[in-house]
């Protein structure tokens, strides 16, 4: 048993009830190029890239001018913090925001990864994962893992 | 034409902060507003209009959603009064607010008032936990409050070498202050080992790194310069004040230009404030200041963001004690959120509450030797919106 948090939880004294997160059809189809394809946009009058997805240019204001353009799947850890608060079978959490290899930043969690070797400049790739159920349907989305040595 | 001279505080009041079981939402208005009454010799025949700031009526049976909520307890009817909601900034929107309704000309005197209640609920059903499971349905995913303060402490003690006992002190210090402080929400000084030995909230805050949530209501009555005089009341001016929003909630840690050393939204809030009130150097001319110290971390890099020092120098002037109730520029002199409480809506009120009093010399135990000019600072959501006032003795 690796923390006193998760002995509560096997025991029964921690609630075990999971908590029911919104989820939306509407917001997944809506949002589906951006959440499930990864694709952020870049201004066709500048070249400013934005994920998340934005319509109008966040440096020179050109509005619904842009091209769809994918985040890059790997970078290195800018900071990170590892959560104890948020509900997980196996906390903490390590949320990690990450400078992608050739620009943009992604903000999420670190899985397949033990918490005590995470490191600033580590570097961690997006992973695609199933997230909490609701609404009859599973929502999907990216993770960073470290990267696989090649 | 600035904000500034051009609004007066005469009066101010607040409940005591905590778990008020005893009192509701309504209540706490109700006491709040009737202090700062009594500190200005008015009623509310005297008054033309009120602001609420409240964060979240879900918390409490849904009063605070609209101004109904503070003119109901008052019997305030039929004056306009609006709600304003602006994250943990939503306190001193409503005495913004409220500034510009007597710099418009459009009221004489005015009510800002902040409320929130958050003790009523179970851990489940608390904002902490709202926070948690009704945002965006993935990309929020796995952050809290908390968590998105902490990566800013583990970027910060990377750049400049920092560590937790740097942030102890901050805990330290303001738990000090507000054991001073009667209606403080913790009362009970705190050692440095407290709060090295907490359990780890989120690596690397601490259990005494956070503040809590808590119960609590804040008033402020607003003139104009002329009618203060003719009133012969103890009066403080509004001398510059500033918002800014600089980025969208979910979004704020995907930006580039983000550093996680410090806030935008309060060095563009801080710019305005100063600007309107001629603040050049603010490490000397500014007395006395309440700042968002929500998480330990939030009060050092503040003092940088607010000029109080230059950037990176948060964690030394903390060791230097600068900012103690003794030092030359005392900051969080009520405990701060930190030991005070953050009932959200309500502690921008309370600051520009606590700093009024200060001013006046009316702070007791916790009173600072020379308070001119001082300075009120909340920070909302992620940080992307911040508000600074400079107040000043007439």
């Amino acid at each position: 048993m690796t923390n006193y948090e998760k002995f509560l939880k096997f025991q029964g004294t921690l609630s075990n009830k999971p908590l029911i997160p919104y989820s939306s059809w509407a917001l997944l189809w809506k949002e589906k190029k951006q959440n499930l394809q990864l694709y952020g946009t870049r201004c066709k009058k500048c070249g400013t890239f934005a994920y998340p997805r934005r319509r109008v240019c966040q440096k020179c204001n050109a509005k619904d001018e842009y091209e769809d353009a994918k985040l890059p799947r790997s970078g290195k850890i800018y900071t990170f913090a590892k959560d104890h608060l948020y509900p997980s079978p196996d906390p903490p959490t390590v949320m990690a925001v990450v400078d992608m290899d050739g620009g943009g930043r992604f903000y999420g969690q670190l899985t397949d990864c033990d918490p005590a070797q995470v490191k600033i400049g580590m570097p961690v790739e997006l992973t695609f994962r199933r997230f909490h159920q609701g609404d009859g349907f599973y929502n999907y989305f990216w993770k960073l893992r470290p990267q696989e040595k090649s | 034409m600035s904000i500034k001279d051009r609004v007066a505080i005469i009066g101010v009041g607040a409940t005591k902060f905590g778990e008020n079981f005893e009192m509701t939402y309504q209540d706490m208005a109700l006491e709040a507003v009737y202090e700062a009454y009594a500190d200005a010799g008015l009623e509310t025949k005297d008054m033309d209009a009120a602001w609420l700031g409240t964060l979240s009526p879900g918390l409490t049976g849904l009063e605070g959603d609209a101004g109904a909520s503070l003119a109901e307890p008052l019997n305030f009817y039929p004056r306009p009064v609006t709600r304003v909601s602006a994250y943990c900034c939503s306190g001193m929107e409503a005495v913004r607010n409220a500034a510009f309704g007597v710099a418009s000309g459009e009221y004489k005197m005015v009510l800002a008032v902040g409320v929130e209640k958050m003790r009523e609920v179970p851990p489940r059903g608390s904002l902490v936990a709202r926070h948690i499971h009704e945002t965006h349905p993935v990309i929020s995913k796995g952050r809290t409050a908390p968590g998105i303060f902490a990566p800013i402490a583990t970027r910060y003690f990377h750049q400049y070498g920092y560590n937790k006992e740097t942030l102890a002190k901050v805990a330290v210090k303001n738990h000090y202050n507000g054991s001073l402080n009667p209606k403080a929400h913790f009362r009970s000084p705190i050692t440095e080992d407290t709060v090295l030995k907490a359990p780890m909230v989120v690596d690397p805050l601490g259990l005494f790194d956070c503040c809590p949530t808590t119960d609590g209501a804040a008033a402020a009555i607003l003139t104009t310069p002329e009618i203060a005089k003719d009133l012969k009341k103890d009066y403080i001016l509004i001398k510059g004040m500033g918002l800014a929003v600089t980025y969208g909630y979910f979004s704020m840690a995907f930006q580039e230009d983000n550093d996680f050393l410090g806030f935008k939204s309060t060095r563009e809030a801080a710019a305005t404030a100063y600007r309107q009130a001629g603040i050049k150097d603010p490490r000397k001319e500014i007395h006395v200041a309440e700042v968002h110290d929500c998480f330990t971390i939030t009060e050092l890099v503040n003092y940088e963001d607010l000029g109080f020092c230059g950037r990176g120098e948060g964690g030394k002037i903390i060791g230097e004690g600068v900012t103690a109730l003794n030092g030359d520029l005392p900051v969080n002199t009520s405990g701060g959120l930190k030991s005070c409480g953050h009932p959200v809506g309500a502690t921008g009120v309370r600051m520009v509450a606590d700093v009024v009093n200060q001013m006046r010399g009316r702070s007791g135990k916790r009173q600072v030797k020379k308070a001119d000019f001082g300075l009120t600072h909340t920070l909302g959501g992620p940080g992307s919106i911040a508000c600074v006032f400079v107040l000043g003795r007439p």
